[in-house]
C-alpha cells in the first residue's frame, strides 16, 4: 500500500525522514530537559504527535519492499570508524532503513509511546527529567527498529535500557529500586550474550578458507551478513547468543523473571512501554537477526524454540492465575502472549525451508501471525496497564481480591476493562484473536503437537473472565476501607483512544498484514537482492 | 447496478447488490409507504409512552429490514435483512415489557392449563409473545439457513441474477441438484423459513399472539414487513426458477418432460409448487375458521392476516404449477396484487382497530358494542377495509382475491389438487366474510355495554369514545382512499410486473369482462355463493339482532364441541405448548439429576483444580526460577559483605598481612630452590 501524495510529502522532508524521526525527540529530550516541569509535558505530547504522524506518513508512503539492498527504503549510513588505513578496511557504522516489518513495528512504537505520553498525567514530580527520559528512550526504540548493521542495533537496544532504568526506579512505587537494577541485570546480561554473538559473527563474516586466510572484509551489516551464505553451525551459534538477549525481552522461561518485578514496580506509562513494546524488541530481534538474517540456524533449533514457547505460554497462564496484584497478572498476561510470537517464529523457520507449498503457506501465515500478535498485543496490553494502574487510584489498591463491584461504583472504567480483558483472551472481532488464529492455523500445519497451546488459550480465558468476576462483576463491599470512585475522562482517553486499532485490527487485520505480506513473500523466496 | 463488495475470497463472493426488478420494486415500494403511514400514525398513538426512542428505533430498523431484504440481489444479505425483522419483532411485541398490571381476562374464554402460560402481569405476556415469535420464526430460520447453505454448495453463488448468478445460464446447479436428488429438500428447506415468517400452517402459531404489541407494530408486521417477507422469498423463489428453467430450456419443455434424467426443467419442483399451494389453502382455510369465533379485536385481524397469507402462497404455488405449461405470470401477478391490496387494507383495519382500542381501553369485542355513533369516521373507513377483505367489490380485496380463485380454478379443470385448492379457497372466502361482519357487529353495532366493573371508575375521567387526532386519522384516509380505488391501480401494477404491453383501458375492461363472462363466471359465481352463504347468517346475527345477546350455539351437542374445537385454535398450539412443557420438565429433570451433580461437579472440580495447580505454579516461579536468582545475587551480597569484615582499615593489620605474605614468599622460594 503506497499512497503518492504520503511519497511525495516524504520527499519534502528537508532529511532523510529516518534520520529526523529519530533527531526530533532528542531535541525534544533537551528542551523538556530545559523547560522543567512548566512545560515538558506539553512538548512531550506535541513530539509524540508528531512522531506519530511521521510513522503514519512512512508507512503510507513507502513501498513494503523498498529498491535498496536488502529491500530497503530510505537507507542511509553514517561511519563511525575505520579499523585500518585502507579504504578496503572494515567499519564501525550505523546503516539505517526500513521494510515493511519495521515500518509496522516503528508505527507501534510511536503509538504506544504517545498513548503512554497521554497516560503519564499522574506523573507529577520530577517532570522536566521523566519526560527527558521518555523521549530518549523513544529514540531508542524507534532505532532498534531501524538499524541494519549490528553495532547500531546494539547501541540503540542499550539505549532504550538505561532511561528505562531510570524511569522504573525513580518514579516507581515501593520496591520499584530494586525492580529496576533487576530489569537492568537480567536485559543487560542478555545484551551481553548477544554482543558477544555480534563479535563472533563479525569475525566468522571473514569467512577464512581452509587455511585460515579471511577471504571477505568482516563486516556488521546484516544485508551484507545475510547474503554471505554463512555455515549453518556457525549461524547456530549465533542464534544461540539472539536467544539469550531476546529471549530476556521477549520473554521466555526461565529468563522472564524480571518481568513482572518491572512491570508491577514502574510507573503506569513505563509498565505501557515496558509491555507495549520492550517485549517487541526480542519479538523483532528473532525475526530481524534471527528468520530474515540466519534462517537455517532458527530453522535447526525451531524444535526446541517452539516447546520453549508452548510451555511458556501454558506456565505463564497458570502463574497469571493465581496473581493478587492486578499488574502482576497483566504482567504475566504478557509473557503468556508473547510466547505465541516465538511460536509463531519456530513454525515459519521449521516450515520456510520445506518444498511442499502448503507448509510454505503455513509458515507464511504464523509468521503473519507473529507481527501481528506483537501489534496486537501491543495495542491491548497497554490498554491492560493503564486501567490497571487507574485502580490504584479509583479503588485505593490493586489487589484482585479487595476489589469488588467495579461496575457499580465505576462502569466506564468497567467498560474500558471488560473490553481490553475480552481482546486480550482473544474474542473473536479483536486483534487477538487474528493473532492466536494465524498463528496456530500455521503451527499446526508444521508441528502438528502445536495445538498444545490450545491449553494456554484455555487458561488465559479462564482466569480473565475468573478476574472480571471478582473485580467487576462482584457486589460492592459496603465496608470497604477503599471506596470506588469513576475514573476522570482525562484518564480515560488514553484507553479509550487504543481501543480504536484493537477493534478495527479486530475486524481489519488486512490493514497491517498487508504492509508485512510483501517482506515475508520475498523472505520465503530465499530473500530479495 | 451499483453494488459494493462485502467478501470477497476464492470461492465466496457475496456482494452488497441492488436487485430492481418488478418484483422488488413493487415489494418495496408498497412497504416502505405503509411503514411511512403507520410511522406517522405512530407519532400520535405513542405520543405518551415512555421509551419512544427504543420503540422508534425498532420500528425503522424493520422497514430497513424489510427494504434489505426486497431490495438485495444477494440471497445472504436478503437473509440478513430477514433476521433484522426477526429481531424487532421480538423487540417490537414484547415492547409492553414493564407493565405491572394483570393480563386482561377475556369474558368469553376458557382457562389455560398449561404451566407455561400463566402470568403474572401483562408485561410478562407480552414479553412471552415477543419471544414466542422470535422463537417460532426462528425454527423456520434455522431451516431456511440450512437451505440457503445447501443451495449454495450447489450454486456457488448467492446472487439472483447477474452473471455467475443462480439464473446465469452458465450455472448448472438445477440439473446438477434436480440429479443428485436435493432440489426438493433444497427448496423445502428454504420455505419452511417463509412457513415461519408468512405464519403459514404448521408455524401458524405466533401471529395471534404478536397482538400484545403496540398496535402500529401490529400493522406494520400484517401489512408492510414481516409476514410480506415470506411471501416475498417463495415469488422470488418462483420467478428465479422460472427463469432458470426456461433459460435452460429455450424451447418447449413439454417434450423433454417425457425423456427423465435426460434433463431437468421445472417439472423437477412441481412437487414443491404443490405443496406450497396445499400449504397456502390449509392455511387459508383453518385460519379463516379460527378468526370466527376469537372474541379478541386485533386476534380477529391477525387471524384474517393469516388466512390471506395462505391465499397468497396458495397463489405463488398454482403460479408455480401453472409454469408448466408456460404460464406462471398470471397467478404470480394476482399474488402479487393480493400483497398489495391486502398492505392497504390490513394496515387501514389495524390501525383503525388501535383507534378503536385506545378510546375504550379493553381489546375484547364482547366489551366493546354501539360505537358507531362515538366513532363516526373510523367505523367508515373500518368498513371501507371490512368490505375489502370480505371481497366485495368494488373494493381492492375482491379483484385480487377473485383472481386466485379464478386461478385455482382452472387448476381444477384438469388436475385434481385444484380441485382441492379450489374448495378450500373457496370455503375461506365464506369465513372470512363471517367473521368480518362479525366483527363489525361486535364493535359498533347493538348496545353500548354498561360500565359494571369497578376497575372502570378509575377511567371515568375518559369521556365517552371519539375519533382519534388528526395524525391517527390522516393515514387512515388515505389508506381508505387506496382500497376504495385501488382497481385502478391495478393495472398499471400488472402493467409493471409481468411487462403487460396492453393500455390500462385495455386491462381494465378485460379484469371486468373476466368476471361476467363464461369460463370466468363460473368461479365467480361459486364465490358470491360462498359469500352469500358466510354473509348472511353473519348479518342477521351480528348486524340485525345485535341487540339481543347471542346464544345461537347451545351448551352442548356437537355445535359446541365445534366452537369449542375453533376456540382452542384446532388444538394446534395447545399441543405444541404441551410438548414444550413436556420438555422443559424432562430438560430440568435432566439438569437435577445429570448435569447438575455430574458434569457440573467435573467443571467445578476442574476449576478447583486449575487454581490449586496455579497456586503451586507460582509458589515455584516466586521460589525457585526467581528464588534462584534472587539467591545468586544474595549470597554474592552476603560473600562481599564477610570478605568486607578484612577491610579493618587499620595499618597494622595490612602492614602484617603483607610481611606474613612476604614471608611465606620468602619460604616458598626457598624450598624451590631446594635450600630447605
Amino acid at each position: 500500500m503506497q499512497l503518492d501524495f504520503a511519497t511525495n510529502l516524504l520527499n519534502l522532508l528537508p532529511m532523510n525522514v529516518l534520520v529526523l524521526m529519530l533527531l526530533v525527540p532528542l531535541v525534544g529530550a533537551l528542551f523538556a530537559y530545559l523547560l522543567g516541569s512548566k512545560g515538558a509535558r506539553a512538548i512531550t505530547l506535541i513530539i509524540t504527535t508528531l512522531e506519530l504522524g511521521l510513522a503514519g506518513l512512512l508507512i503510507i508512503g513507502t513501498p513494503s519492499l523498498g529498491s535498496d539492498p536488502g529491500g530497503m527504503s530510505h537507507t542511509v549510513s553514517y561511519m563511525l570508524a575505520r579499523l585500518g588505513t585502507d579504504s578496503t578496511a572494515p567499519v564501525f557504522e550505523i546503516i539505517l532503513g526500513v521494510d515493511g516489518i519495521s515500518m509496522v513495528m516503528i508505527l507501534l512504537s510511536n503509538l504506544v509511546v504517545w498513548i503512554a505520553a497521554i497516560g503519564s498525567n499522574h506523573i507529577k514530580e520530577s517532570q522536566g527529567l521523566y519526560y527527558t527520559f521518555f523521549l530518549v528512550l523513544q529514540t531508542g526504540l524507534l532505532g532498534v527498529f531501524m538499524s541494519l548493521d549490528l553495532i547500531g542495533f546494539f547501541i540503540f537496544w542499550e539505549l532504550v535500557l538505561i532511561p528505562m532504568f531510570f524511569i522504573i526506579g525513580r518514579w516507581g512505587e515501593e520496591g520499584c529500586r530494586h525492580a529496576s537494577i533487576k530489569f537492568f541485570i537480567y536485559t543487560h546480561l542478555g545484551s551481553a550474550v548477544m554482543l558477544v554473538g555480534f563479535f563472533y559473527l563479525y569475525f566468522m563474516s571473514s569467512m577464512f578458507d581452509i587455511n585460515g586466510v579471511a577471504t571477505q572484509v568482516p563486516t556488521f551489516s546484516m544485508i551484507a551478513l545475510r547474503d554471505l551464505g554463512l555455515d549453518p553451525w556457525i549461524q547456530i551459534g549465533f542464534a544461540l547468543a539472539i536467544f539469550m538477549g531476546a529471549g530476556v525481552k521477549l520473554p521466555v522461561f526461565p529468563l522472564h523473571n524480571w518481568l513482572p518485578w518491572a512491570h508491577v514496580k514502574a510507573p503506569t506509562p513505563g509498565s505501557v512501554i515496558l509491555a507495549g513494546i520492550l517485549l517487541k524488541m526480542g519479538g523483532y530481534a528473532f525475526i530481524r537477526l534471527g528468520l530474515w538474517m540466519v534462517p537455517d540456524a532458527i530453522a535447526r533449533l525451531a524444535i526446541p524454540f517452539a516447546i520453549v514457547a508452548i510451555f511458556t505460554c501454558i506456565y505463564a497462564a497458570f502463574t497469571a492465575m493465581a496473581q493478587t496484584d492486578m499488574k502482576s497478572l497483566v504482567a504475566y498476561t504478557s509473557i503468556n502472549h508473547m510466547s505465541w510470537v516465538l511460536l509463531g517464529v519456530a513454525a515459519y523457520a521449521a516450515g520456510a525451508g520445506s518444498s511442499d507449498p502448503t507448509i510454505q503457506a503455513a509458515a507464511n501465515l504464523a509468521i503473519q501471525g507473529s507481527i501481528f500478535m506483537m501489534f496486537s498485543h501491543g495495542t491491548i496490553i497497554s490498554v491492560m496497564f493503564i486501567v490497571a494502574g487507574q485502580l490504584k487510584y479509583n479503588a485505593g489498591t490493586r489487589e484482585i481480591p479487595k476489589i469488588k463491584g467495579l461496575m457499580e461504583k465505576a462502569p466506564k472504567l468497567s467498560a474500558v476493562l471488560i473490553i481490553a480483558s475480552l481482546a486480550a483472551f482473544g474474542l473473536p472481532g479483536f486483534s487477538g484473536f487474528i493473532a492466536e488464529a494465524l498463528i496456530i492455523f500455521g503451527a499446526i500445519v508444521v508441528y502438528n503437537w502445536s495445538a498444545l497451546i490450545g491449553f494456554g488459550i484455555f487458561v488465559t480465558v479462564g482466569y480473565m473472565l475468573w478476574m472480571l468476576n471478582r473485580i467487576v462483576f462482584s457486589d460492592p463491599d459496603a465496608e470497604s476501607e477503599n471506596p470506588i470512585t469513576e475514573a476522570s475522562w482525562s484518564d480515560l482517553v488514553a484507553p479509550i483512544l487504543m481501543l480504536i486499532p484493537v477493534i478495527l485490527l479486530g475486524v481489519w487485520p488486512d490493514l497491517v498484514l498487508d504492509f508485512v505480506k510483501p517482506v515475508i513473500d520475498a523472505m520465503l523466496a530465499g530473500g530479495s537482492p | 447496478m451499483p453494488h459494493w463488495e462485502w467478501i470477497n475470497i476464492p470461492g465466496l463472493y457475496v456482494p452488497f447488490e441492488m436487485l430492481l426488478d418488478p418484483l422488488s420494486i413493487i415489494m418495496a415500494i408498497l412497504s416502505s409507504t405503509l411503514c411511512f403511514l403507520i410511522y406517522v400514525y405512530s407519532t400520535e398513538y405513542m405520543a405518551h409512552e415512555g421509551d419512544r426512542d427504543r420503540f422508534f428505533f425498532l420500528m425503522l430498523a424493520f422497514g430497513g429490514g424489510m427494504l434489505t431484504l426486497v431490495l438485495s440481489n444477494n440471497l445472504l444479505i436478503a437473509f440478513i435483512g430477514w433476521e433484522i425483522m426477526g429481531f424487532c419483532s421480538y423487540g417490537l411485541i414484547g415492547f409492553w415489557n414493564d407493565k405491572r398490571n394483570k393480563p386482561e381476562v377475556d369474558p368469553m374464554g376458557y382457562e389455560q392449563s398449561n404451566p407455561l402460560l400463566q402470568f403474572e402481569t401483562e408485561g410478562e405476556q407480552n414479553t412471552h409473545s415477543g419471544t414466542k415469535a422470535f422463537i417460532v420464526t426462528r425454527i423456520g430460520d434455522a431451516f431456511m439457513l440450512g437451505g440457503i447453505l445447501l443451495l449454495f454448495t450447489f450454486t456457488s453463488s448467492f446472487l439472483f441474477v447477474g452473471p455467475g448468478s443462480m439464473t446465469d445460464p452458465a450455472n448448472t446447479w438445477w440439473t446438477d441438484m434436480a440429479r443428485w436428488g436435493l432440489l426438493l429438500p433444497a427448496l423445502f428447506l428454504i420455505f419452511a423459513g417463509a412457513i415461519g415468517k408468512s405464519g403459514q400452517a404448521p408455524l401458524q402459531v405466533w401471529l395471534p399472539e404478536a397482538m400484545a404489541g403496540p398496535t402500529s407494530v401490529s400493522a406494520l408486521i400484517h401489512a408492510a414487513t414481516m409476514v410480506k417477507a415470506g411471501v416475498y422469498m417463495s415469488a422470488r423463489f418462483l420467478i428465479t426458477i422460472v427463469a432458470t428453467t426456461s433459460s435452460a430450456h429455450p424451447v418447449t419443455e413439454h417434450e423433454i418432460a417425457f425423456t427423465p434424467l435426460a434433463s431437468f426443467g421445472i417439472e423437477s419442483a412441481i412437487t414443491f409448487f404443490i405443496v406450497v399451494a396445499v400449504v397456502g389453502a390449509i392455511t387459508a382455510f383453518m385460519t379463516g375458521t379460527m378468526g370466527m369465533v376469537s372474541n379478541e379485536l386485533k386476534q380477529v385481524l391477525a387471524f384474517s392476516t393469516l388466512s390471506q397469507l395462505g391465499y397468497m402462497i396458495l397463489a405463488i404455488g398454482t403460479g408455480g404449477i401453472l409454469a408448466l405449461d408456460g404460464h406462471s405470470d398470471p397467478a404470480l401477478l394476482s399474488g402479487i396484487l393480493h400483497v398489495v391490496s391486502h398492505g392497504a387494507f390490513k394496515a387501514l383495519l389495524f390501525l383503525a382497530a388501535g383507534g378503536v382500542i385506545h378510546s375504550v381501553h379493553t381489546k375484547y369485542m364482547s366489551k366493546m358494542g354501539g360505537l358507531k355513533v362515538y366513532m363516526k369516521w373510523t367505523y367508515r373507513v373500518m368498513l371501507i377495509g371490512v368490505l375489502a377483505l370480505a371481497g366485495i367489490p368494488p373494493m381492492s380485496g375482491f379483484w385480487s382475491k377473485d383472481s386466485i380463485i379464478e386461478y385455482t380454478y382452472e387448476l381444477a379443470l384438469h388436475n385434481p389438487v385444484g380441485v382441492f385448492l379450489f374448495i378450500l379457497a373457496v370455503g375461506a372466502a365464506a369465513c372470512t366474510i363471517f367473521y368480518s361482519i362479525r366483527l363489525m357487529g361486535m364493535v359498533f353495532h347493538g348496545p353500548r355495554p354498561e360500565h359494571h366493573d369497578d376497575e372502570q371508575h378509575d377511567d371515568e375521567h375518559h369521556s365517552d369514545p371519539h375519533d382519534p387526532g388528526p395524525a391517527m386519522m390522516v393515514p387512515l384516509y388515505i389508506l381508505a382512499g387506496f382500497t376504495v380505488i385501488a382497481f385502478a391501480v391495478f393495472p398499471l401494477i400488472q402493467q409493471i410486473a409481468i411487462n403487460d404491453t396492453h393500455t390500462w383501458l385495455e386491462i381494465m375492461t378485460e379484469m371486468i369482462m373476466v368476471k361476467i363472462t363464461m369460463p370466468g363466471l363460473i368461479p365467480f359465481g361459486i364465490t358470491i355463493l360462498a359469500l352469500l352463504a358466510g354473509g348472511v347468517p353473519a348479518y342477521v346475527i351480528y348486524i340485525k339482532n345485535a341487540a339481543t345477546p347471542n346464544t345461537r350455539i347451545p351448551e352442548t351437542g356437537i355445535l359446541r364441541k365445534l366452537y369449542s374445537f375453533l376456540q382452542h385454535r384446532w388444538y394446534i398450539n395447545e399441543s405444541y405448548y404441551w410438548f414444550v412443557n413436556k420438555f422443559l420438565r424432562f430438560a430440568d429433570l435432566w439438569r437435577r439429576k445429570v448435569d447438575e451433580p455430574i458434569i457440573d461437579g467435573i467443571d467445578f472440580k476442574s476449576a478447583d483444580a486449575a487454581i490449586g495447580i496455579s497456586t503451586k505454579v507460582r509458589w515455584f516461579d516466586d521460589n525457585i526460577v526467581d528464588g534462584f536468582a534472587e539467591g545468586v545475587s544474595t549470597t554474592a551480597v552476603e560473600a562481599s559483605e564477610i570478605s568486607m569484615g578484612s577491610q579493618t582499615g587499620r595499618i597494622n593489620d595490612y602492614v602484617g598481612v603483607v610481611i606474613f605474605g612476604f614471608g611465606l614468599l620468602v619460604i616458598l622460594a626457598l624450598l624451590s630452590w631446594g635450600l630447605i
